[in-house]
């Protein structure tokens, strides 16, 4: 019983600490642009991933995305910038239910991830989906290895770049 | 015999600046000139009689000019001094921008009279010619009459006539059309604006020059097809215009008028005229179209002389089917988009270019989507559907393809519902899960099976969904992840959930996708290993 008590006082306070350091953030905005933020990814995946070429980089309004490319090999980058973390959690839940394929939690990316995978006549395709803060992060194309190591990189990134900021 | 002989002579009024005339037996020519020098500011004045040879055995030539600009400014009269057949007066005045000038001049002919009084007791004259028969001519007065049977050379002048001539001093105008505007058309954004570059509402408050003679601006407007558009427009004037200038603008599409107005009090070097209404189609009005036009612009100050004061454009102008519809895009969340944005429009415009018919409007843009956006069954984003024009190179899911779909007809002003399709029971809307064995991946949970070719983007034939989405318009069924009108959404499988067994049709239809997970779970597998 004791240990229920303790472990629900626990969840609790990760929750709130979560919480915490959302809105924190969101305090923070004005310093932390989109753009910053898509910089800062792309930079990272530029040190960390030799070999990758950003083939394009764009924004549309809370939208910043850049694709890369390997040899024939494609992966996008998608950055959503959402005013809060409801809405951010609310845009994730519509970017978890496909139409088609399979859709699986992923364990310890960002503060809530998603791995989508899907058999085509083409072979297999999959999409990473997380969501930290008030940032969604979609990582399209490749194989699933490269999608996940990308999401690594941009969920250590936010992690280094906005999340600490106060 | 005599009058009616003199009746056929010719007496002409001519008011020509430069009047020539052929010498004619009994003639005798008036003449009013007028010029404008505007660069003296000077008005000039020629009033002239002259006579032809036989006319001037008998008759001299007499003129008088009387130049007017509402009082008299100046007279002149002269006879033929020379005896060379004109009279001539030449009068001139400083002139003022825009006003009225009038010259008369008054012809006459100068005669010796033989006069007599005949021996039956009336008075007689002889007029050799005639001239007091003619219209607006009399004889000579105040003569004596002498008694009868005795003669006598009298002097007189007869009236011929008049003739006048009128200028009005309109300025020179050096004008150029530097900016144009379009009003009441339907409130276009950029759905890609690029803040500094332009505004995102492209004409918020109907007072926008959307295109400007320095290249700056060129944006786009939207009216709905069979429109006829009302514009305004900028003219800078160099130097400005001098007081109580009016002109008339006139525009020219394709070398023909489609536009005038008239009366418009030219102030200051800027001028800004509204509500300059094209009454003539610049575009086939039955067809949705998406068309660049380019307008010659024009100036009058009397109405009749037209100066071109340059071209704008091209004007790119969105054509829509009917008026569009309020919110163009909703996504899966249910999140309206209210705005009407140059994407959208450019997209549906450019698609269904030159059509008429709602179906076949539909059909091609339900081509477009599927031609333009890759189908990634991943899941949607919470976007404007719109976003996937350009971002989201991976493409987009079904229930993202049918709101773009949707989206884009109802921007154009065609009614277009987004139906979202599962396997399950349609009454309660509980959709039923089982197991589709993915031989990559293992146990997917899908509601039912579609018959469909195998996809461009790789999906395979006839394959299994959680759920899919097509687009009802114009009274068809439009799948745009597939780019075809399928009019019913055929199942190959489904599960009844009361009796377990798979291979029944029942699908529940949707407007709202409403909770993704609702529904019930089997463990039901159906066979099939793609």
């Amino acid at each position: 019983m004791n240990k229920l008590i303790f472990k629900s006082i626990l969840i609790l306070l990760v929750s709130c600490s979560s919480v915490s350091i959302a809105q924190s953030k969101l305090s923070s905005e004005e310093k932390l642009s989109l753009k910053k933020i898509a910089d800062t990814i792309d930079r990272s995946i530029l040190t960390k991933e030799a070999g990758w070429r950003m083939k394009n980089k764009k924004t549309l309004g809370n939208i910043a995305e850049s694709e890369w490319e390997w040899g024939d090999r494609q992966i996008s980058v998608t950055i959503l910038h959402y005013s809060s973390v409801a809405e951010a959690t609310k845009g994730l839940q519509a970017a978890i239910s496909p139409s088609m394929g399979k859709i699986s939690k992923e364990n310890g990316l960002g503060d809530e991830g998603y791995v989508w995978r899907m058999s085509t006549t083409k072979g297999e395709t999959c999409a990473v989906k997380f969501r930290k803060a008030n940032f969604l992060i979609f990582i399209s194309g490749g194989e699933l290895s490269f999608g996940k190591k990308f999401a690594k990189i941009a969920d250590d990134s936010l992690t280094e770049n906005v999340l600490q900021r106060k | 015999m005599t009058r009616s002989f003199f009746l056929s002579l010719i007496f002409a009024f001519a008011c020509c600046l430069f009047a020539s005339h052929t010498a004619q037996a009994q003639y005798a020519e008036g003449i009013s000139a007028i010029t404008y020098d505007s660069s003296a500011q000077m008005i000039f004045t020629y009033s002239a009689t002259e006579v032809d040879f036989n006319t001037s055995y008998y008759y001299d030539a007499y003129v008088c000019g009387s130049l007017y600009n509402y009082v008299l400014l100046g007279m002149g009269c002269e006879g033929d001094p020379n005896e060379d057949r004109i009279a001539e007066v030449y009068l001139q005045t400083a002139a003022q921008y825009n006003q009225g000038y009038l010259l008369v001049s008054n012809h006459y002919v100068e005669g010796y009279f033989e006069v007599w009084e005949p021996t039956w007791g009336a008075y007689g004259y002889w007029d050799p010619y005639g001239y007091d028969f003619l219209p607006g001519g009399s004889y000579p007065g105040g003569y004596q009459f002498l008694p009868a049977g005795q003669t006598v050379t009298q002097y007189g002048q007869i009236y011929l006539g008049d003739t006048s001539v009128w200028i009005f001093t309109y300025p020179s105008l050096a004008a150029a059309v530097t900016g144009v505007g379009f009003s009441d058309e339907h409130p276009l954004h950029y759905f890609n604006f690029q803040p500094g570059q332009h505004a995102e509402p492209i004409d918020p408050n109907d007072t926008d020059l959307i295109w400007l003679s320095n290249g700056t601006r060129s944006d786009p407007a939207a009216y709905t097809k069979g429109t006829k558009p009302k514009l305004f427009a900028s003219i800078q004037f160099s130097p400005a215009p001098p007081p109580n200038t009016y002109i008339g603008l006139r525009i020219k599409h394709n070398g023909s008028p489609v536009g005038e107005k008239l009366g418009i009090a030219a102030t200051g070097a800027s001028l800004n005229v509204r509500d300059i209404a094209l009454t003539a189609d610049i575009e086939n009005p039955d067809v949705v179209k998406k068309g660049n036009y380019t307008f010659s612009w024009e100036i009058t100050q009397d109405g009749n002389t037209w100066t071109s004061i340059g071209n704008s454009g091209p004007h790119k102008i969105y054509w829509t089917y009917q008026n569009p519809m309020s919110p163009p895009f909703i996504n899966k969340e249910g999140t309206e988009f209210p705005k009407l944005y140059d994407k959208a429009l450019d997209v549906a415009c450019t698609a269904a270019n030159g059509e008429s018919l709602v179906g076949t409007i539909a059909s091609k843009i339900n081509s477009a989507v599927y031609n333009d956006i890759k189908y990634s069954p991943a899941g949607g984003a919470s976007v404007n559907p719109l976003s996937f024009y350009l971002i989201f190179p991976q493409g987009c899911d079904c229930g993202d393809h049918a709101n773009l779909l949707r989206g884009l007809l109802r921007s154009i002003g065609v009614e277009a519902t987004t139906l979202y399709l599962w396997g399950g029971n349609n009454a309660t809307g509980q959709r039923n899960y089982y197991v589709f064995n993915d031989p990559l991946l293992g146990a997917i949970p899908v509601t039912m099976r579609v018959v469909r070719d195998a996809h461009r983007d790789g999906i395979a034939a006839n394959p299994h969904f959680n759920y899919h989405a097509l687009v009802s318009a114009a009274g068809h069924l439009y799948d745009p992840s597939y780019g075809f009108v399928p009019d019913q959404l055929t199942l190959t499988e489904s599960l009844d959930i009361a009796t377990g067994i798979l291979g029944v049709t029942n699908k529940v239809e949707r407007q709202v996708f409403g909770d993704p997970t609702y529904g019930t779970v089997t463990n039901i597998v159906c066979p099939h290993t793609n």
